[in-house]
Formats: C-alpha cells, sequence, structure tokens
C-alpha cells in the first residue's frame, strides 16, 4: 500500500537516517552519497523540467534496498532511480552522465577487478 | 532549458573509426556542453548558482592545459599530456580529469582571499598573519626578505609571483585531494587517471639534481618541484639519492606545514602556510630571483621586451604536473568546516615515516636542525649514473610523450608515414653476381620485438576510413555537429536584453481606410475556410443523429427502403471542442521587405486573425525587429482586445530593422503558456536565420531550438512558416514544426490550414 502524504523535504542527514532505518542498510557512507545523487537529480530534473517521471525518497528506497541486493549502486540506480525519473532515452542518459557518474561510477568496478 | 545530448557524446566517443577527428571531437560544442552540463548538476548541491562555461581549445603549440577564473574553464585538448594518450577514449579520461581538476579550484579555491593575500604583500604585509618564527634563522630569513622585497619594484613582484605560485602547489593537492573525496565515480576516476600519467613524468631527485648540474637549474626549483610531488601524491621521487639530500630535507622540515595546508578547508591556514615555506625557503629564493634578474638584464640586452615577470611566470611554468590557475573574483562554495581526510593517506604516511626517520638519523650524526645549511651538494658522481637512464626525457619538468613510433628498436624501421630515403632511379649497367651462396633454415629465428606493427596497421586503417568518410565530412560536421548540439543549454540568454513592447493606442484614420480598401478581398479566403468548419463544430458542440450513412454499427429503419445501401445511422454525442489558442508572431527585419514578403505576412496576419476572430479562437499577433540593442515588439492583436480595433493595427506590419528571434520567441512563447486553452499554437513567420549584433549563427540557432523545445514541453505547438531562401536552415532550428511554403501567395490559406487542422473535431 502506498499511502501519499505531503511532508517538507526533510534535510540530507534526516533523508540518511531515516532511509537507513527504513532499508536497513548500514553503509552509512554509501546511503549519504546516494541521498546526494537523489537530491541532484531532482533538482536536475526540475531544472530541465523532465517531468514525466519522479525522483524523491521512495526512489531513494527503492535503490538502496536494489542495491543492498545487487551491490552495485551504478546497476541498481539504471534500474531504479534513473527509470522512474523519465522515459526518454536522451534525458536518461543526461542524468546518468551528469548526475549519477560523477558520483557512482561503473568504472570502479573494472579497476576493483 | 534545453541540455546536450549526452548519449550523442558517448557515441561520439565509442565510433571505433569515426569520421570526426579527435581534434573535432574534442572542439566541439557538444563535448563542452557535456562538462558544462556536468558541472551544473555537480555543483549546484553547494548553492553554486554561477554557471560554469567551459572552453576546449586545441592548440599543441600552448603551453598551458587548463585554466580557469572561477566561471570560465578552459582546457588544451592539444597539449602533449592528452595527445600523447592513446585512443579517443583514453584522451576522453585525461581531458575529463583536467576537467575535474578545474572544477575543483573553481569549487574550493578562495580566488577572494588571493587577492587579498596579495593586495596585503604589495603593502609589505603578511596576510593573514605573520608567520611563526621559531629559530633565529627564520627571523633573519625574514628580514632578509622584506628588505629585499623593499629594495625595488621588481623584486616585489617577483616575490609575489613566486608568493603564488607556492600557493598554486599548494591549492592544486588541497583541491584534488577533496575532488578525490567528494567525486568518487568518473570524475575521481578520471582525476585518478591524469595523476597517475602526470606522476610518471615527476623527476626524481636525482634527475633534478643532474638538471641543476647541466642546465643550471636553481636550486629552489628542484624543492618546488618536491612539494608539489608531496602536496599532490603524497611521495617524493628519492630516485638514487639518500634521503639526506638537502632538497629532501628541505621538504621534510616543511612536511607538518604542508600537510596542515592541505588538510584544512581554511583558505588563509594556507596563505599562512605559503608565508612560512616562503621564509624558510628564502636562502634558495633570493639567489633564484637575483639569477632571474641577471638573465632578464642579459635577455634585454639581445633585445627581448619580456618583462621579468613573464620570464619569471615562463620559468615556472616549466614545473611538471603544475596547472594554471588564473585570476578570478569569487569565493569557494561554503561547506561545512572541518579537515578533511586525505585521499593519499598511505603514500603520505610513508613519506612522513621517511621524514622521521631521517631526521631521527640527522639528529644522531649530529646535525641538530633537518635544514640543511651548508651549500654544496656532495654526491656528484652518483647522479650522472642514476640520471643517465631516463633523465634525459624529462627537460626542465615539461611533459615527454613520442607518440610516433620513431625510434628504431633494434634492426627493424618503424614505419612512417611519409618517404624517406628512397633512392631516386638511376642508371645501371650491371647488377652484382655473388657466388657460392647457401640455403640455411634457421628455427631458431627470434624476432626483434617491434611493438610498431599493430599500430602502423591501424593507422593504415584509420586513414582508409578517413579518406573514405573525407567528402562528406565538411557537410555531415556541420549537420551532425548542429544536430546534436541541438540541446545545448543556454538558460536565459535574453535577461538582460530590454524588450520595448510597442502597441499603438489608438488607430489612425487612414490604416482603418486602407483595411476596408482590401479587406472584402482577403477576407473570402477566410470565410471560405470557415464555412466547413463553422457548420462541423457546431454539430460536434450540438451532438445529434447523422444517418444516411454507408456503414456504421446502427441500422436505421427508416430508410430501410433505400437502395442505395445507406441505411446506418450514428448517434453522436454532444461534446465540447476542445479549446485552442493562436499566437502569431511576424519576422519584421529588414530583409523582409524584398520580395514582397512582408505584405504576404500582412496579409496571411489579416486572414489568420479574421478567421479566428470569426471562430471565437483566442489570437494574437506579434511582430518583433530591433530598436537600436534593444527587442522592439510591436503588438497588433492581443487575447484581450478592448477596442475592436486590432484589425486595422496589422496594416502597420512592415520591415524594420535587425531580428533577435530568441528573446521575441521567448516573450511570445510565455504569454502564450499563460493561457488555459488545451491547444496552444505558436505560429512563426520568418524569412531566415536570427540576425543581431552578438546574436546570430549556430549559437543563436542553438538557442532557438533551446527555446523550441523549452516551451515545446510546456505544451506549446510551434509552426514555423519560411517563406525565404533560407529555408534549411528554418528547417534546421524548428525541425518538424515545419512549414515549408514555397509559393508566397499560399502563405495566408496555408496558415489558415494549419489553425483550422488543430481544430480536433
Amino acid at each position: 500500500m502506498s499511502l501519499v502524504r505531503d511532508i517538507e523535504l526533510p534535510s540530507p542527514e534526516v533523508m540518511v537516517e531515516r532511509a537507513m532505518s527504513v532499508t536497513g542498510a548500514t553503509d552509512e557512507y554509501q546511503v549519504s552519497q546516494m541521498v546526494q545523487v537523489v537530491n541532484d537529480m531532482a533538482d536536475y530534473c526540475r531544472k530541465n523540467s523532465i517531468t514525466d517521471g519522479a525522483v524523491g525518497m521512495r526512489s531513494l528506497l527503492d535503490w538502496i534496498v536494489s542495491t543492498e541486493i545487487t551491490g552495485d549502486p551504478y546497476r541498481s540506480a539504471l534500474y531504479t532511480v534513473i527509470s522512474k525519473a523519465t522515459s526518454d532515452e536522451n534525458d536518461r542518459e543526461a542524468l546518468i552522465s551528469a548526475v549519477l557518474e560523477p558520483i557512482f561510477s561503473p568504472i570502479r568496478r573494472k579497476k576493483a577487478s | 532549458m534545453a541540455r546536450v545530448n549526452h548519449k550523442r557524446v558517448k557515441q561520439l566517443l565509442n565510433e571505433k573509426r569515426s569520421k570526426i577527428t579527435d581534434r573535432q571531437f574534442f572542439t566541439s560544442r557538444i563535448l563542452a556542453g557535456h562538462f558544462e552540463d556536468m558541472a551544473v548538476a555537480q555543483t549546484r548541491r553547494y548553492h553554486y548558482n554561477r554557471r560554469v562555461r567551459v572552453n576546449i581549445i586545441w592548440n599543441p603549440k600552448y603551453g598551458q592545459v587548463a585554466g580557469t577564473d572561477n566561471q570560465y574553464i578552459c582546457i588544451n585538448a592539444g597539449h602533449k599530456i592528452v595527445t600523447s594518450v592513446r585512443g579517443r577514449e583514453n584522451r576522453y579520461w585525461t581531458v575529463t580529469g583536467l576537467f575535474a581538476h578545474e572544477l575543483g579550484h573553481v569549487l574550493y579555491t578562495d580566488f577572494l582571499a588571493a587577492q587579498t593575500y596579495a593586495n596585503n604583500l604589495d603593502r609589505y604585509r603578511w596576510y593573514p598573519a605573520a608567520p611563526i618564527l621559531k629559530t633565529v634563522k627564520d627571523r633573519a630569513n625574514e628580514a632578509a626578505l622584506w628588505d629585499y622585497a623593499k629594495a625595488s619594484q621588481d623584486n616585489l613582484l617577483m616575490l609575489q609571483i613566486i608568493a603564488h605560485h607556492i600557493l598554486n602547489v599548494l591549492e592544486d593537492g588541497y583541491i584534488e585531494n577533496r575532488i578525490l573525496n567528494n567525486f568518487p565515480g568518473t570524475l575521481g576516476y578520471a582525476l585518478e587517471t591524469l595523476r597517475a600519467s602526470q606522476m610518471k613524468q615527476m623527476p626524481t631527485v636525482t634527475e633534478l639534481i643532474e638538471m641543476e648540474e647541466t642546465e643550471n637549474q636553481p636550486i629552489f626549483y628542484s624543492i618546488l618541484q618536491l612539494m608539489l610531488s608531496y602536496a599532490k601524491y603524497g611521495v617524493i621521487m628519492y630516485g638514487d639519492e639518500p634521503k639526506t639530500d638537502e632538497r629532501v630535507q628541505v621538504v621534510f622540515s616543511l612536511i607538518p606545514d604542508i600537510d596542515r595546508a592541505l588538510l584544512t578547508h581554511d583558505a588563509r591556514e594556507r596563505f599562512d602556510v605559503a608565508n612560512v615555506i616562503l621564509v624558510r625557503c628564502w636562502e634558495y629564493i633570493q639567489p633564484y630571483l637575483e639569477e632571474m634578474k641577471e638573465q632578464q638584464k642579459a635577455a634585454a640586452a639581445a633585445g627581448s621586451s619580456a618583462d621579468i615577470s613573464e620570464m619569471l611566470k615562463g620559468a615556472l611554468s616549466k614545473i611538471a604536473g603544475a596547472t594554471g590557475i588564473g585570476e578570478g573574483s569569487s569565493t569557494p562554495v561554503s561547506d561545512a568546516g572541518g579537515e578533511e581526510v586525505s585521499a593519499t593517506a598511505t603514500a603520505r604516511k610513508q613519506t612522513q615515516e621517511d621524514a622521521k626517520e631521517s631526521s631521527a638519523e640527522a639528529a644522531g650524526v649530529g646535525d641538530a636542525e633537518s635544514s640543511p645549511e651548508t651549500e654544496a651538494p656532495k654526491p656528484e658522481e652518483k647522479n650522472r649514473e642514476g640520471g643517465e637512464s631516463d633523465g634525459a626525457g624529462a627537460e626542465g619538468g615539461s611533459v615527454s610523450g613520442n607518440i610516433s613510433s620513431d625510434g628504431e628498436s633494434g634492426e627493424r624501421r618503424g614505419a612512417s608515414e611519409t618517404e624517406e630515403g628512397r633512392i631516386p632511379l638511376q642508371h645501371t649497367d650491371h647488377v652484382s653476381a655473388p657466388e657460392g651462396g647457401t640455403t640455411e633454415r634457421n628455427d631458431d629465428y627470434a624476432p626483434a620485438p617491434y611493438e610498431g606493427a599493430a599500430a602502423d596497421i591501424d593507422r593504415l586503417l584509420d586513414k582508409m576510413a578517413e579518406r573514405a568518410a573525407c567528402e562528406q565530412l565538411e557537410n555531415e560536421r556541420l549537420q551532425e555537429l548542429n544536430e546534436a548540439a541541438q540541446n545545448i543549454s543556454y538558460g536565459d540568454i535574453h535577461s538582460g536584453v530590454s524588450i520595448v513592447v510597442n502597441r499603438m493606442a489608438s488607430v489612425d484614420e487612414s490604416y482603418i481606410e486602407q483595411y476596408k480598401r482590401i479587406a472584402p478581398t482577403l477576407l473570402t479566403i477566410s470565410r471560405q475556410l470557415q464555412r466547413s468548419l463553422v457548420r462541423q463544430l457546431q454539430d460536434s458542440r450540438r451532438g445529434g443523429k447523422q444517418t444516411g450513412l454507408l456503414f456504421g454499427r446502427r441500422l436505421d429503419s427508416h430508410a430501410l427502403h433505400r437502395n442505395d445501401g445507406k441505411v446506418f445511422y450514428k448517434n453522436a454525442l454532444p461534446r465540447e471542442v476542445p479549446q485552442l489558442a493562436v499566437a502569431l508572431l511576424l519576422d519584421e527585419s529588414g530583409s523582409m521587405y524584398s520580395c514582397d514578403r512582408c505584405t504576404y505576412a500582412r496579409a496571411s496576419a489579416i486572414i489568420l486573425y479574421d478567421f479566428c476572430q470569426s471562430l471565437n479562437i483566442p489570437v494574437m499577433v506579434y511582430g518583433h525587429s530591433t530598436e537600436g540593442a534593444s527587442v522592439a515588439l510591436y503588438s497588433y492583436a492581443e487575447f484581450d482586445s478592448i477596442d475592436n480595433d486590432d484589425r486595422y493595427r496589422m496594416m502597420d506590419i512592415s520591415a524594420r530593422d535587425s531580428n533577435r528571434d530568441g528573446a521575441a520567441l521567448r516573450f511570445v512563447a510565455e504569454q502564450l503558456c499563460k493561457r488555459n486553452e488545451d491547444v496552444k499554437l505558436l505560429i512563426l513567420v520568418s524569412d531566415g536565420q536570427p540576425a543581431d549584433t552578438g546574436y546570430y549563427g549556430t549559437a543563436a540557432e542553438e538557442d532557438l531550438r533551446g527555446i523550441r523545445k523549452e516551451y515545446q514541453r510546456k505544451g506549446i505547438l510551434f509552426v514555423a512558416a519560411a517563406i525565404g531562401d533560407d529555408k534549411p536552415s528554418i528547417e534546421r532550428i524548428y525541425g518538424d514544426s515545419f512549414l515549408d511554403i514555397t509559393d508566397l501567395a499560399q502563405l495566408p490559406s496555408k496558415l489558415t490550414a494549419v489553425v483550422k487542422r488543430h481544430i480536433h473535431i
């Protein structure tokens, strides 16, 4: 059941706290970066009038849960926050390269392996 | 705000045999836009509201790699640092690394405070405070420094440059550190790659000493280089030199201060450290400055006009891995203060250990202070051997990268592109005939390795592909870049333009007369177009039963007697036609006067206006041109007309001055946006490209495309009617909403037809 109620957007620190307690994630550093990305993304969408999707707390929770499963925030982001934000192919690419990749990048995996 | 097509960037990046060259790729607007977009997305969270501009140039001869003045980032993609890397993708990473570095400056460097620092130095004052002097020697140094600075204006100038450079070294280390911590993704990765390649080029202490001897390089130089090496990477490349070398020792003694500078968020602390370094190293700096003076005098005698400050700057720029920061006038982003964690902590720790060790050693030997006072560098023979191997490449610390395989390895020759060493045709009488030759088989053939084999073929393939594409290149590039850059974001670049909206308060009698004279013929066209429509509109509003249909779902029992099969009927529910609002924007630039363009434009405005009025469609008619530096808009008809004289106002439509389409388009679109009709149609009649001072060419086209896209998102339908010679350019700008009017006489009817098409019934 998804209930919707208007509340003020909490500060990033509070968002991290809440997201962690809801999802059970433990990596605070990673979650705080995710929060940062989600906030940037919401801002980017607003500024560029990408309005056919949504970015917010709920996408963040989905993303965190997915990352807990896959272990790869980048890959999870593609199927959660990015795809939920817009359906336009070019807009997605823009979000990925302007907002997501500077923080979470697929290359880090390559380097590690 | 429209955006960059990031997908296109990636496509271009990954094309194996690309149609455009690297140079074209890196200097294209789309890549710059790609970085700008990234900068915007990543800086906004710091509430950094200035827009960062990125410019990428390609100038192999220009010494500087990248620079920024806090608003404008300039990257030289033609620099050897970039071109020595093979492959477009790797080069892209290098450029991104440079970008990340400069973005770091934009975000974290306090340019304003740096100015204050310079101003204070100008008045022979320390900023923020005088350095803490611990030893007698430091005190003496400080006094000597000020004496020297006060001696002449040139001295002060040089001192400032040195201070600026030391600051730059500290700042570089600090910002790279923060970027690595805060942007672990692509930016961090790219910076990491760049740093790795720069680190390889860092000369070791041994090489530095060698350079001091062979090129008469001052010792201060080496110290600066080592400091940079430590600030950036946390390591010092000792080479073959023992850790007791005086240069290393000087840097060791400064390590706690440098660390303090690297980790604090407060720029003033960095200034403080720069001051300390100035004082502590004064005994090295002074001879260096004196020598620079000598050199300048010699150069001046030889006829060179170079200023001493220019010379010094030139000399300092040779330090490897240093990038210049320009002058800027803004403060860094505010951030929660506190200490930063070093990204190169482990390497740093190692060096610190080394420092402790060596100072302990030094203490054991009896050399109380680690700062060296003896002037003679002892190990001289040793340098030679150590530096021989690769020291030659790193002259002055500048980047040395050979891409072409011109070095001959073993007996093989590297293939080269140009013709060389061919024997010209000669007349010969006989050929040699040696005797007693045998045939042997050598199974142990071990070829001398030639790495260039694959690369040569690669080059060949590249060339073939390039040639094949060469014919289309010019055309395609224009098109490609235009298409690709379609979404380059401009924001509201017109916000600074003053817009004047002109509207006749009352209509002149003569206009009314003229209108009445020509109106009947024009209005018949409008009426014809209305006729069919009015009927349909009424039907659809009223609903009702339509009988006598050839096919349908319901049988009309009253019509069954008919033999022609028209026996079906349909029940149409009454429904409201979606509401429509129309805005017409006419180009009134000077070129409209030829070929009766503005006359046709006037006629179409009149017809369209009448058409819409009779169907109760709200309509707005505007013309645009310029008046001096401001954009002039001419309002002919508004949505809510007070008097009913708008139709006469339209007689005033004529050709005027230049046109700054973007501002006018934005204005009208904004007006239209406020309407609450379902369908908003913006019709644009224009004969060509935007043309105003400082507003023309591809950039202006990009702006128009951006505006179009932006307002399309807000639900405005664009129709651009092209009536002049510049149809292709209008089509390029407005894409699918382009309406080709080849025959001017058709303009009025075609335009009205467009409106009609949008009244979906």
